[in-house]
């Protein structure tokens, strides 16, 4: 055995011990001369815009987020951690996996009453599928903190194919729209060069949103975001005073332009969001996590999440600054 | 996002599987490549490397541990990189193949080591009969391949304090694969 297959070797120890033993994120090492520095350019900013030379760089109008006070809630912050690499930085503060808190879950959509569909036939991008009906009923769902929920769906296949050929689709049967949609086509990532641009995916996602699930509900849909590397993904999110939220829908798209596979998780999980959200709610939820986390937190992402609790909260995503880096995610409650 | 999540959006060949991978341990298997490698670019190869691998490999595996899956997977593919483009040792991850290389029995006895489980059941019954921090330091330095000077920092202690407890450790893991019978 060489000293390179011993290494390899070593390579193959079980998981937990390598779990443990994870570079945890190192305390900044403070140093006289860095705080001079950034006390002088704190006090430049401020003697700058108190003369106004910089011009103002917020917008005088408004966006959609409406403009008031925070409202007296009492905040609770969980915060997760991915990389363990708190170390000792973090206050009290309770961690979502001690909590089994998780937000985002299935269990927003009931059980229903109604009749199961026959076969149908379905247009997806101007072509006709016709399909048989194969199954319906409760699919059960177990989150992490071991609630069981279901939602009712239903199944379809198109006719004449077998396996996982053709064209299959489940429905939510409460709504009738959406869950789950493929072509049937293989669609391991990646399958080729990608040969059509992102702006080309982007409108064939968008026709295909409209040709799925119709003008009227695609309006309520912004384009998020677009993963690209061989096949494409494309991600809608369902905005909620300008804020994105987790109902979001997939498309995945081939190199050349195929509609493969449509997902839709969270489908119509906050039409009936009354929470009002304001530019100060987010304002103290990202205090509150660089608070209890570290001032060298960069807030880079918030969505709003649905809990299995039936609560609204908004997830922050932190970068820390740091050398050793390290991600946290905040959930904070907002009603 | 819980790994049992991110496993099942790679069972349902979602393509946010990785995007999600990549937010929870991008910097992770950064970090493990960037210890071998030494370099910034072939660091991030390493990553984008280890998604693809990840994808082809998930299904038919369900890891339990997607941590230590991924970084597997990113360890592996830089050492591949530096077999390939090194041909003369040099830098920290050299230095601790070189380390490593001690506890192998010497070339003048006549031995055979064997390879695969019953070598990986051994060194993970040796690592768990350590005491917590030194199993750490040790499976730091030779997992991770971080720096001496980056062990020691992290856990309050001196450099020469942490080579000692390698030193100490390695030497004990040589005995230990002795007795275990892997020579003849």
């Amino acid at each position: 055995m060489t000293e390179k297959e011993f290494y390899e070797e070593f390579g193959n120890i079980d998981p937990e011990l390598i779990e443990a033993a994870a570079p945890k994120a190192r305390k900044r090492k403070k140093i006289l001369a860095v705080r001079l520095i950034a006390v002088a350019a704190c006090l430049t900013v401020i003697i700058i815009s108190a003369f106004m030379i910089v011009p103002r760089l917020v917008p005088e109008e408004t966006t959609d987020i409406p403009q008031e006070e925070p409202k007296n809630i009492e905040r609770k912050i969980f915060v997760y951690d991915p990389y363990d690499s708190s170390g000792d930085i973090m206050g009290d503060v309770d961690f979502w996996h001690d909590r089994g808190f998780l937000p985002g879950a299935w269990l927003y959509h009931p059980e229903t009453d109604a009749i199961e569909e026959k076969d149908r036939v379905f247009e997806i991008l101007g072509k006709e599928y016709r399909m048989k009906h194969t199954g319906g009923g409760s699919r059960r769902v177990k989150t992490p903190s071991e609630k069981v929920g279901s939602m009712m769906l239903d199944s379809y296949r198109e006719e004449n194919t077998k396996g996982t050929e053709g064209m299959h689709i489940t429905l939510y049967r409460e709504t009738g729209q959406i869950f789950y949609l493929s072509t049937g086509e293989d669609y391991r990532y990646p399958i080729g060069t990608a040969i059509i641009s992102e702006e080309e995916v982007c409108k064939i996602a968008n026709e295909a949103i409209v040709s799925i699930y119709g003008e009227e509900i695609a309006a309520k849909y912004q384009l998020k975001e677009v993963i690209s590397g061989g096949n494409y993904g494309v991600v809608f999110a369902r905005y909620v005073h300008g804020i994105p939220t987790n109902d979001e829908i997939h498309f995945s798209i081939s190199h050349d332009g195929r509609l493969l596979r449509v997902r839709a998780d969270m489908f119509g999980a906050f039409e009936n969001m009354e929470n009002e959200v304001s530019e100060a709610d987010i304002e103290e939820s990202k205090k509150l996590l660089i608070n209890n986390v570290s001032e060298d937190v960069d807030i880079s992402y918030y969505q709003i999440m649905l809990n299995e609790d039936g609560k609204y909260y908004l997830c922050l995503t932190g970068n820390m600054r740091t050398e050793a880096g390290g991600i946290f995610y905040a959930y904070v409650n907002i009603n | 996002m819980e790994d049992k999540q991110i496993v099942e959006l790679y069972w349902d060949r979602s393509e946010v599987a990785i995007e999600e991978t990549d937010k929870k341990y991008g910097r992770y298997c950064h970090y493990i490549a960037y210890q071998i490698l030494e370099n910034d670019e072939d660091a991030k190869e390493v990553v984008n490397d280890t998604y693809l691998k990840t994808w082809q490999n998930i299904p038919p595996d369900r890891p339990e541990h997607l941590r230590a899956y991924v970084g597997m997977i990113s360890r592996q593919i830089a050492l591949n990189a530096y077999e390939k483009n090194h041909a003369k040792k040099r830098g920290n991850f050299a230095l601790a193949l070189d380390e490593l290389a001690e506890c192998l029995p010497s070339k003048d006895e006549d031995l055979r080591i064997v390879p695969g489980v019953a070598m990986r059941e051994s060194l993970n019954g040796f690592l768990r009969g350590l005491p917590p921090k030194t199993r750490n330091i040790f499976i730091r330095r030779y997992w991770y391949t971080s720096s001496i000077s980056e062990i020691a920092d992290e856990y309050s202690m001196k450099e020469s304090a942490v080579a000692m407890l390698l030193l100490r450790t390695r030497n004990k893991l040589k005995t230990h694969l002795q007795k275990e019978g892997f020579n003849v």
